[in-house]
């Protein structure tokens, strides 16, 4: 074998988000040897961004919650294209895995009676997620951190992986290369989860961070494994639009949870206008229920109804589109989002009400973001909000039960994997997600290698591997700058593959993806092999590329509009067609990405009643 | 930890990258505990009388020179010895320990608690450290010196006293209100003796009020009043009935919104402290003169 | 556009030098925008750290102008940091070893936090496994958990910085003082980290100058909510000889974990020199 670095472990984890380091804890915890890689330091990665909190049916606030209410919202926010296995596990187990971290350590705001308090989101029935603040995702990955460096599992900071390695069939370790000395490092193991993340810098705007390339996503694709539901992608409709510089940057669900409305320039709550009909039962018509809603517990208001600013996410950051577009934005292209309304109602109710004080301690790390960052006091001004590139529903198509994908000894879960969010992932629900499915993939990963010997890695792949990565510093094909290449491949997708979707564009966004792949291959970095974000832009790129063609593949086919696809072209959902398959593409023989459809696993009838009887009386056939 | 080659260390006193005036806010700091520290040691070592208002400005210890106003300086409260004063606790002129030869002052008997609670006070630690010792002098600015023991070792671990010294402030603050109440009753003198007291009120009296206001908010901020009323306790309402009323939070809670501004409390009081001396020994002095307002 | 200056600092440990960059600075840019501009337009290769671009991940730390700061979180037209007209400087952080540009070895803090006991929490308080705690109590650990380990407060505080307190007669840091004060006082939590925080973490080395606090991007109360009252509480534990008797007579609460001392830093995996 190559004289490279090289480390053995049973479960190799890749990616030490919250997934990531959920299954490295379960791995662990089996007895098994667990390495666990990160892209970034530990503990800085993506998840710290999840502000809202994490969803769980614990009922502590509302008592009429339960998983099956969670179960049937899920489906409902993915519009019943979900993988009904994952989103059935994910409600039943995440309260158990809430309070698991609370045993770990996390502090959790409480409720009067001291239990976790929850709060209201979007697409949720009852007051679900369980938060700190404005900074659950911080909370969550600290807890799982500084109990996870105590079970003895291996480290390995600023390290990127390149290649998964296979033998034969299976999966049978990874190389990549650390950031500090770009040297490359071989892991052998049995198992290797992925839990990577998403594609969010596949945009302009969006508020994911450099490390959202789509890794995992590629590195499965190029091993083989399948990946659905790709057109999927969630543009969160709160990000921040002014200054430039910021444009994107996440503003919490939270608000609006807390009270805030959505207004356009002519000063109109105008989300009150669009309420689906599937919603229009849970959702309030009027401005005194939806306040009532959000502090239900203190004035006897459990009965009243959502304000539709808590509608999903992809149906606001769609008004939200069309306002600006059709003219009625605020000044810099987003619309506004205000905290006054809601605290001159509160003052009409409780005249002691601070409302100063109240956003402060309900929303810290918004107020200083947007102090800090905007030079703008949310208690008293309106921010301008717009939709920003979030969350990507699709990924590695992976069991249900065990979250391993096609590959024999490769899992995936968290945001990289797929199924659990269908066409529209519920705010929180990614948080619980993670937790749930990540404790999922790390026991089958550890029982995996527990069954299986170690396989043989082959030279050839670590050849080509690392002949490819040196090619960009050592003898580069041309003169391209990578970070060039990355912009404009931001600037196309944003344009033409995003929240508003066309067929002739997208087939224009095609032709763009081939000439960027030639740009791709002929980027340079200078010669210098010691942190050099240069040369490890040349190599991300690649995977950039290869989920940009997959989003775009699938969204051309998906001819109707559901969830994170809106068709400008096929506006209305098509249920007969469409409704109950998912788009399927892989790396064919040639190397080039091939697609088909494939239909949805049949929903159980015992999950099917439970739809029915949430869904007011509709069988999720009809509903879908 | 290895040093850095060619970047620039800033190892050298003041040396930094900093271009803001990192330097005034320790130099405003060693000017004023200066300024405070000649005045405390001036008043101790070579002020003895003046410490109230009496009859013969002139000559303060002259015999039968009884009090015209009932304030008493703070830097001699709780006044041990004086021969005639009315607040005085033993009436002679000093204890009979004391070398005859040796300078007296009542106040050297008791400055040592307000100075010591202000010495190890953790402000005041901040303060002085980088002001005085420059250790270091601002942040992110160079050192004079390479060895650092902190608080470990002698002398500096006696700096853990400060909760006795806060003890000892807590009960000087008792003293200190209850001269602040007798400046309400003021004696009436009728031919050189002191005949009765009567309620009536003078600037001295507000002053003397505000300072105890200030001292008390800066004696209840401290650091060791917020250890004492809960800063000890992991759980306020333990063991698990959390619908109890919690009242050590609450002290605790109060304590802490005090400590938050600790610092502003600390400078108040000590300028108070001192300007509430120097108001009553110039007006014994007959320097001013003290406006009575009933 | 307006113009701005940057000189940054571009070498390894054992060379290195100042280079000159323009960016130009458009509304709302905060330093971070002007580094990744000078990355795109002008110097592919220069190395920083960042994620998140908000202030929640705490990767960008660096010294601008002399001053330990986020990098996405200093405007360029804040002029407390940044002075119209004048060259910005952008230094790495000084108290760690750099690995290059911008990029320092942080690699002693994940060992620091290591030595650190975890959270072990009392029996649960009802049937279901959960336990009941009030906002009050717990407001005040929440105060420390909201620290992103972005390591300015180690970086500024001169017991590390000017002194070396990193090994033998080592500091633990402001970080970890906060971080053993989020758990020592969270209200659930059983074990006993005092010795470990008088002997191996050496609180006695701070002398509560407070640059921790005046740095620290989370605006976390670390001298006065965090570590002063760890002092007092190891006041009480070995030098306040009345409690020492007062626990001698009445008995002090068992805390489940036995004393510890001089805990020796733990070992945690690194990039191998062999290349």
């Amino acid at each position: 074998m190559a004289d490279y670095e090289t480390h053995e472990h049973d479960v190799l984890v890749i990616g030490a988000g919250g997934a990531g380091l959920r299954a490295a804890i379960e791995a662990s915890a089996t007895g098994v040897s667990v390495g666990l890689v990160c892209k970034s330091l530990l503990g800085k990665a993506h998840t710290v961004m999840a502000e809202g909190g994490v969803a769980a049916a614990l009922a502590n606030v509302d008592n009429r919650d339960s998983w099956q209410v969670h179960f049937a919202d899920t489906m409902r926010g993915g519009q019943y294209v979900n993988n009904w296995r994952m989103a059935q596990l994910h409600a039943q187990e995440a309260p158990a895995r809430v309070r698991e971290l609370e045993a770990w350590g996390a502090v959790f705001d409480r409720t009067k009676d001291g239990r976790i308090l929850q709060r209201n989101f979007g697409g949720h029935k009852y007051p679900r997620l369980a938060h700190v603040g404005d900074r659950t995702g911080l909370e969550l990955i600290r807890t799982l951190q500084d109990h996870g460096i105590h079970q003895g599992m291996s480290v390995y900071m600023e390290c990127t992986i390149i290649r998964l390695l296979k033998d034969g069939d299976r999966v049978c370790g990874a190389l990549g290369y650390y950031r500090e000395k770009g040297r490359f490092v071989i892991f052998k193991a049995r198992a290797v989860v992925l839990a990577t993340g998403g594609i969010g810098k596949a945009y302009k705007i969006t508020s994911n961070s450099w490390e959202y390339t789509g890794d995992g996503h590629s590195l499965a694709y190029n091993a083989g494994a399948e990946l659905i539901d790709m057109e999927f992608i969630q543009f969160h409709p709160t990000g921040m639009v002014w200054p430039p510089s910021v444009r994107g940057i996440l503003v919490t669900e939270g608000v609006r949870g807390e009270g805030g409305c959505l207004r356009n320039s002519e000063g109109k709550r105008f989300m009150f206008g669009d309420i689906p009909d599937n919603y229009k039962p849970q959702t309030a018509d009027n401005e005194e229920e939806g306040f009532l809603y959000v502090l239900a517990e203190k004035f006897n208001g459990k009965d009243s109804r959502r304000p539709p600013e808590l509608l999903t996410r992809d149906h606001v950051a769609r008004c939200i589109n069309r306002e600006v577009k059709e003219g009625r934005g605020s000044p810099h292209g987003g619309v506004f989002l205000e905290l006054k309304s809601f605290a001159e109602w509160m003052k009409k109710r409780v005249s002691s009400f601070d409302a100063d004080s109240h956003w402060k301690k309900k929303l810290p790390s918004m107020y200083h973001q947007f102090k800090e960052l905007g030079n703008l006091d949310l208690t008293k001004q309106p921010m301008e909000v717009g939709p920003t590139t979030h969350y990507v529903m699709g990924g590695i198509r992976v069991d249900g039960d065990s979250q391993m994908s096609k590959i024999p000894g490769l899992f995936a879960c968290g945001e990289c994997a797929a199924g659990i969010n269908g066409a529209n992932r519920l705010g929180g629900n990614s948080l619980s997600d993670l937790l749930v499915l990540g404790k999922r993939a790390g026991e089958y990963a550890a029982h995996f290698a527990k069954d299986h010997g170690a396989g043989t890695i082959h030279d050839d792949q670590i050849d080509e591997a690392t002949r490819w990565a040196l090619s960009f510093i050592d003898e580069p094909k041309g003169d391209e700058n990578p970070y060039k290449v990355q912009q404009d491949l931001q600037d196309m997708m944003q344009d033409l593959v995003g929240i508003v979707r066309k067929e002739e564009e997208m087939v224009r966004a095609l032709d763009g993806l081939q000439q960027l792949w030639e740009r791709a291959r002929k980027v340079r970095a200078p010669i210098n092999r010691e942190y050099n974000p240069g040369w490890h832009t040349c190599m991300d790129l690649h995977n950039l590329l290869t989920v940009s063609e997959a989003v775009t593949k699938a969204a051309i086919e998906r001819r109707e509009s559901r969830g994170g696809q809106f068709r400008d072209d096929y506006p209305k959902k098509d249920s007969k067609n469409f409704g109950k398959k998912n788009t399927v593409v892989w790396k064919g023989a040639d190397g080039r990405m091939e697609f088909r459809w494939e239909d949805l696993p049949p929903v159980p009838d015992d999950l099917k009643e439970i739809i029915k009887q949430q869904g007011e009386g509709k069988l999720p056939e009809e509903l879908q | 930890m290895a040093q850095l080659q060619s970047l620039p260390v800033h190892q050298g006193f003041g040396e930094t990258s900093r271009r803001d005036a990192w330097w005034f806010g320790p130099l405003v700091t060693l000017i004023g505990l200066s300024a405070f520290l000649i005045y405390a040691n001036a008043i101790v070592l070579f002020v003895p009388g003046y410490f109230e208002i009496r009859a013969n400005k002139a000559d303060f210890f002259a015999p039968h020179n009884p009090a015209v106003a009932p304030y008493l300086a703070p830097f001699h409260a709780p006044l041990l010895y004086d021969a005639q004063s009315r607040h005085a606790w033993f009436q002679q002129a000093r204890p009979g320990f004391w070398p005859s030869w040796a300078p007296f002052s009542s106040a050297m008997l008791i400055l040592i608690f307000p100075a010591g609670f202000r010495l190890t006070c953790y402000y005041y630690r901040k303060a002085y450290y980088r002001a005085f010792w420059a250790d270091p002098p601002a942040c992110a600015v160079g050192e004079p010196r390479k060895s650092y023991w902190g608080e470990n070792r002698l002398p500096l671990v006696f700096q853990n006293i400060h909760r006795y010294f806060m003890y000892a402030a807590v009960i000087f603050l008792f003293f200190l209100w209850w001269d602040a109440l007798q400046a309400f009753w003021w004696p009436v003198v009728e031919n050189g003796t002191v005949v009765s007291h009567r309620l009536g009120l003078g600037l001295g009296t507000i002053i003397m009020v505000v300072n105890c206001i200030l001292l008390t908010g800066f004696t209840f901020g401290c650091n060791s009043v917020r250890h004492l009323t809960g800063g000890r306790l992991d759980c306020f309402s333990c063991p698990r009935n959390i619908a109890e009323p919690r009242l050590r939070h609450k002290f605790w809670h109060w304590s802490t919104l005090l400590n938050e501004r600790h610092m502003e409390w600390a400078w108040a009081s000590l300028i108070s402290v001192g300007a509430t001396d120097l108001y009553i020994r110039l007006c014994a002095m007959g320097t001013i003169n003290d406006i009575r307002i009933f | 556009m307006a113009q701005a200056k940057f000189k940054i600092w571009r070498g390894t440990q054992d060379q290195g030098e100042f280079q000159e960059y323009t960016a130009e600075v458009g509304e709302g840019m905060v330093v971070l925008d002007c580094i990744h501009q000078i990355q795109a337009t002008q110097a592919p290769d220069l190395a920083c750290r960042w994620n998140c671009k908000a202030g929640k991940c705490g990767s960008c730390s660096a010294e601008i102008n002399g001053r330990p700061r986020l990098m996405c979180m200093t405007r360029m037209d804040d002029e407390r940091y940044i002075t119209p007209g004048e060259t910005t400087i952008v230094e790495p952080m000084h108290t760690f070893p750099l690995i290059r540009d911008l990029v320092t070895n942080v690699s002693w803090n994940y060992k620091i936090n290591k030595m650190i006991p975890r959270f072990q929490p009392r029996q649960a308080d009802a049937p279901d496994g959960t336990w009941r705690m009030s906002q009050e109590e717990v407001d005040r650990v929440q105060e420390f958990r909201k620290c992103i380990e972005c390591f300015l407060c180690q970086d500024t505080c001169h017991v590390l910085r000017d002194h070396g307190k990193t090994e033998g007669e080592m500091f633990g840091g402001p970080r970890f003082m906060i971080r053993v004060a989020s758990l020592e006082m969270h209200p659930l939590d059983t074990a006993d980290r005092l010795p470990l925080v008088k002997d191996s973490l050496n609180i006695g080395l701070c002398n509560i100058t407070k640059c921790c606090t005046e740095v620290c991007p989370e605006h976390i109360h670390i001298t006065d909510n965090g570590i002063i009252p760890l002092k007092e509480r190891v006041v009480d534990r070995f030098y306040d000889p009345i409690m020492w008797l007062f626990h001698k007579i009445f008995g002090d609460k068992q805390k489940a974990e036995p004393a510890r001392t001089r805990t020796a830093l733990p070992v945690i995996h690194e990039p191998a020199a062999k290349s």
